[in-house]
């Protein structure tokens, strides 16, 4: 005859080692989880801003300039990565990436004979606040394309 | 303390009214984020690439993952379930339905979207746990509600209890972890929380503008998380600590909720309820409450085998374990116990006073 509470503790044991163990294969199985958000520490990030020739501004989304990161690891614990972007949080994309990723999405606005687009790194400004740490980068970039009337 | 003490110290049971304030604080945590992630449907929202596993339901094909209309029914199945458990209806199946579907709802948010959040992840865990708890003692609760003696019999094991501080101590133990792993000390450098409180600090908390003013204040608010989380694995061995580290963890989730909104509150409160020392201070309460039972109630106790009234188990009383006082109140042995069911231990007697 089985000890009461045998199956009891035997239920305990399975409930541990699940929670214990699955984390250590697997950083997120819902509804396992090694909590992972935010452990990274970053220390700057950037701001874009598109605008069009008139000064309007896009959304960032087309252009693969939006901000994917929610403080957790990209793609862990999802079903889907998020759409494609240039930004990486705690990092800086160099000028020359940034206008590359930009041209290539730039033929779904034939309509544009070009975009603005404006990078703010924000960072330590002294040992007390953040804020921008330097004037924006600014490009304007020309639209291989462009199909509309000359502007 | 030898492994078959621990082993009958885990055993032990008291009654339910903490185990049902747990659970009761679960179910009613758990409407409100059952129904935020069934509203906040990621489906339509640009992504990319598809991803995973990335829940226990990943196994599924897409073609049930990805439609809507399977959390709905989720979210359908766990509101009949906690309606049913609540009202110890269907029991165990009941608790189950609540606690799978309610795992359905949010892994089925987590297969569609691109972001995820850590706010059910805990109670999830202790809908689960607490699932088990009706499941492996469904034949004493059954026998219990049948003779209308459930807040009477001493049917919540120790077990359940210990099982949520641990649930809820590695939860923040890795949490911590990960950021000593993946940072080291530099996380706590001040100018990532102030990052943070500028992309996503409410502009008019105080809170906010004292983090964005002055880093030694973030620093200081990092240092406390980071100390707060990873002594969540203190918390599961220490009994001294774990109230400290509950404080602490407590007034971590009450500047995430003043800074950035975020929905920790059921946290919140699975924190206070396991690591505050109320599966302690619950049982006591109950005891200077309830009147003892009336002279002539054992005549309402079912009979043992040979007509006799059964033994009490003297782990059934009310803070014996917890180093409490002699309870005033004796609570009802487990009623399958003495319904041809297994032989309950031997009584030693006197109430043992253990810390």
């Amino acid at each position: 005859m089985a000890r009461p509470g045998r199956k009891e503790l035997a239920a305990a044991g399975l409930f541990v080692l699940a929670f214990a163990a699955v984390p250590l294969f697997r950083t997120e199985l819902y509804p396992f989880s090694r909590a992972p958000m935010f452990a990274d520490a970053p220390l700057r990030y950037c701001e874009y801003a598109v605008t069009d020739p008139d000064g309007r501004p896009l959304d960032l989304l087309p252009f693969g300039l939006q901000r994917n990161y929610w403080g957790n690891p990209i793609g862990a614990g999802v079903g889907f990565l998020p759409p494609p972007a240039v930004d990486v949080f705690g990092e800086v994309a160099p000028s020359d990436e940034v206008a590359e990723r930009v041209r290539e999405r730039l033929a779904a606005f034939r309509e544009l004979p070009y975009v603005e687009v404006r990078q703010t790194v924000i960072g330590a400004v002294d040992d007390r606040r953040v804020g921008p740490v330097a004037e924006p980068t600014v490009l304007r970039l020309n639209n291989p394309h462009f199909r509309g009337p000359a502007r | 303390m030898s492994v078959p003490r621990f082993l009958d110290r885990l055993r032990e049971r008291t009654l339910p009214h903490y185990g049902v304030l747990v659970l009761g604080t679960l179910l009613v945590s758990a409407v409100p984020l059952a129904g935020y992630f069934l509203l906040a449907w990621p489906g339509a929202r640009p992504h990319g690439d598809r991803t995973g596993p990335a829940t226990v339901l990943s196994f599924l094909p897409d073609a049930v993952l990805l439609d809507r209309r399977t959390q709905i029914v989720c979210g359908v199945l766990f509101a009949a379930g906690a309606v049913l458990w609540v009202t110890h209806r269907l029991l165990p199946w009941s608790a189950w339905l609540t606690a799978l579907a309610f795992t359905g709802v949010v892994a089925l948010y987590a297969e569609n979207a691109t972001q995820l959040t850590h706010v059910a992840h805990l109670t999830n865990a202790l809908l689960i746990l607490y699932a088990l708890w009706y499941h492996t003692c469904r034949d004493d609760t059954a026998a219990a509600l049948r003779h209308r003696r459930f807040w009477r019999t001493p049917i919540y094991p120790r077990w359940v209890y210990s099982c949520s501080v641990f649930a809820v101590g590695s939860f923040y133990g890795v949490s911590g972890l990960m950021k000593w792993l993946t940072s080291g000390p530099g996380w706590a450098n001040g100018v990532s929380m102030q990052l943070w409180a500028r992309l996503w600090g409410d502009p008019d908390s105080v809170w906010t503008r004292l983090i964005l003013a002055d880093r030694r204040f973030a620093a200081a608010l990092q240092w406390g998380a980071l100390v707060g989380e990873t002594a969540g694995f203190v918390a599961i061995v220490s009994r001294r600590l774990r109230p400290w580290i509950g404080l602490l963890l407590i007034g971590f989730h009450v500047g995430q909720i003043a800074v950035f909104g975020w929905g920790f509150h059921a946290n919140m409160m699975i924190l206070a309820l396991v690591f505050l020392p109320f599966y302690e201070w619950l049982p006591r309460w109950v005891a200077r409450r309830v009147p003892a039972p009336a002279v002539g109630a054992d005549e309402r106790l079912p009979k043992g085998p040979g007509g006799e009234t059964p033994p009490l188990r003297p782990e059934a009383a009310i803070g014996a374990q917890e180093g409490g006082e002699t309870p005033p109140l004796r609570p009802e042995p487990a009623i399958n116990a003495q319904e041809g069911g297994e032989t309950p231990p031997k009584p030693s007697g006197a109430v043992t006073h253990e810390r």
